[in-house]
């Protein structure tokens, strides 16, 4: 028995060690043959580029017509939005006060070259008191316009013969009262 | 019968000399007369014409700016814009305000305002980006018709003949599309007094550019702006034989 | 002191004023000019002849609104379209 399981032990040891030589054998020749396969696709696949290229066609075409999937509104919204919302914010002009008004005709007043800013008062007559004729009126009208943004038209204009005058119709148009 | 949006920008008028701050961070701006970019004029008029035409139904103008730039659309309106939209922009946002950012502003309104067609100026006689346009139409996935030179309407859409290197290109587009507006594509009329006066009454939003919730970080940032280089003084020869020699030591005969 | 079209006439000088503000050689040298050529003839009482002369008016307003258009034009082409 000893002798059986001694011989037993011997050759299955001599299996083991001719399986651990033979495994990388093995193992070489698959590689070599993959690497082989793999060669003979990659000169295939080779051929087919260069044939590709021979004939001028390339097989990656690329279109211009546009998305293949309609973009919605809220794709574009993703585009254009900020992601954090922000809070809102309100703004509005500056408030109108008759004094506010009163001094920006007469500051209007002023800076025109033909008035003599001494004899300005809100009272003082523009032709008979500050000595301007009726084409020097039409400019301290538009300079008036300019200031406040709005038209005056001509019938109007012709009764504003007073800086006073002119801030009681500014306060008329805002709805400004004392 | 579609609805127009015109973008218009205030630039530093076309006949001003323009200087440069000395630390070259841009050009000077305060004390200096603003108008309309010319280019917009021409995409308002354009837009009108539309109308006049009865292609389109709506002119809505749009500018983004500090509060200067009501002067603008009020010009806007008075060459016959309906109504304007103001996109406040201000301090320092507005100084790192870019086309990209434009365009997204005018993406915006064009699908809150539900338009059909967007005309811009090419480019703007400042800073001559050139991308406003192309930049919306990518945003909104709109074609675009860049550098027309003529915008007829055919059945489906609009026939624009485009201004391109040595030539002219005429393509067809459906709409929704943006175009932008090249030199000869019309005359801009002049916006007169009473039509200036008139363009007071007509209806102007104010919306802060927070509100249409629109993205203002820059991805553009400039490094220096200079004067182009001055071109050297020319000399005058005494005669033909020196002209000759100085052109032969130059290398050009 | 009759004053024929007297609305017409300042109407007129609205509008010339106004497009005096982008004259290239200032607005003030606009402005002072206007002045004086509507003062020189302001004591003219025929009003067919203060019709001819806003008709004149109107006349120079349309040339200056092209000569406006004109420069502006000549001025981007040349900045941007001559390659020269």
């Amino acid at each position: 028995m000893a002798a059986a399981s001694l011989i037993r032990s011997a050759f299955s040891g001599l299996l083991r060690k001719s399986t651990t030589i033979k495994t990388p054998v093995a193992c070489r020749l698959f590689t070599v043959a993959l690497q082989q396969k793999y060669h003979t696709v990659k000169t295939i696949a080779n051929l087919y580029n260069t044939s590709d290229l021979q004939n001028g066609v390339s097989r990656s075409r690329q279109y211009a017509t546009g998305p293949v999937r309609k973009v919605t509104p809220q794709d574009i919204a993703d585009r254009v939005i900020k992601k954090p919302q922000f809070v809102r914010n309100y703004s509005h002009g500056p408030p109108l006060t008759i004094d506010i008004i009163k001094s920006r005709v007469l500051l209007v007043l002023q800076l025109f070259d033909k008035v003599n800013p001494e004899k300005l008062s809100l009272e003082s007559h523009f032709i008979q008191d500050l000595g301007l004729d009726s084409l020097d009126h039409v400019e301290v009208i538009m300079a008036m316009e300019d200031e406040f943004g709005f038209e005056i038209p001509d019938g109007d204009a012709e009764r504003l013969l007073k800086p006073k005058d002119i801030v009681q119709y500014i306060c008329d148009k805002e709805d400004i009262f004392e | 019968m579609a609805r127009v949006l015109v973008g218009v920008k205030r630039v530093i008028d076309y006949a001003v000399k323009i200087r440069v701050k000395p630390d070259k961070s841009g050009v000077v701006t305060d004390g200096v007369k603003h108008s309309m970019n010319p280019f917009d004029e021409i995409a308002v008029e354009e837009a009108v014409r539309l109308k006049e035409k009865k292609i389109a139904q709506e002119v809505i103008a749009v500018s983004c700016g500090p509060a200067q730039a009501q002067e603008t659309l009020r010009t806007a309106l008075a060459m016959g814009a309906d109504r304007a939209i103001h996109v406040e922009v201000t301090g320092p946002e507005y100084e790192t305000m870019q086309p990209l950012h434009v365009a997204k502003i005018l993406a915006k309104l064009s699908q809150d305002e539900k338009v059909d067609l967007v005309i811009v100026g090419k480019q703007a006689i400042d800073d001559d980006s050139n991308q406003t346009a192309q930049i919306t139409a990518a945003l909104l996935d709109w074609p675009q018709a860049t550098f027309a030179s003529k915008v007829e309407k055919t059945d489906a859409g609009l026939t624009v003949t485009r201004e391109i290197d040595g030539g002219l290109e005429v393509i067809k587009t459906k709409i929704p599309a943006v175009i932008s507006a090249d030199l000869r594509l019309n005359e801009p009329r002049y916006a007169t007094l009473p039509n200036i006066m008139k363009a007071k009454k007509k209806p102007m939003k104010k919306v802060p550019a927070k509100d249409l919730g629109v993205d203002l970080a820059p991805r553009i940032k400039i490094i220096s702006v200079e004067d182009p280089p001055v071109r050297q003084a020319g000399a005058v020869v005494p005669d033909v034989d020196t002209l000759v020699a100085k052109l032969k030591e130059g290398g050009h005969i | 002191m009759a004053q024929p079209h007297r609305k017409a006439v300042l109407n007129l000088y609205k509008t010339l004023l106004y497009m005096g503000r982008d004259w290239p050689q200032g607005y003030d040298l606009f402005r002072k000019r206007l002045h004086k050529v509507f003062s020189k003839n302001s004591e003219e009482s025929d009003p067919n002849k203060v019709l001819t002369m806003i008709k004149h008016g109107d006349f120079v307003v349309k040339e200056i609104e092209a000569l406006y258009k004109l420069k502006k034009y000549r001025t981007i082409k040349r900045r941007y379209y001559d390659d020269n």
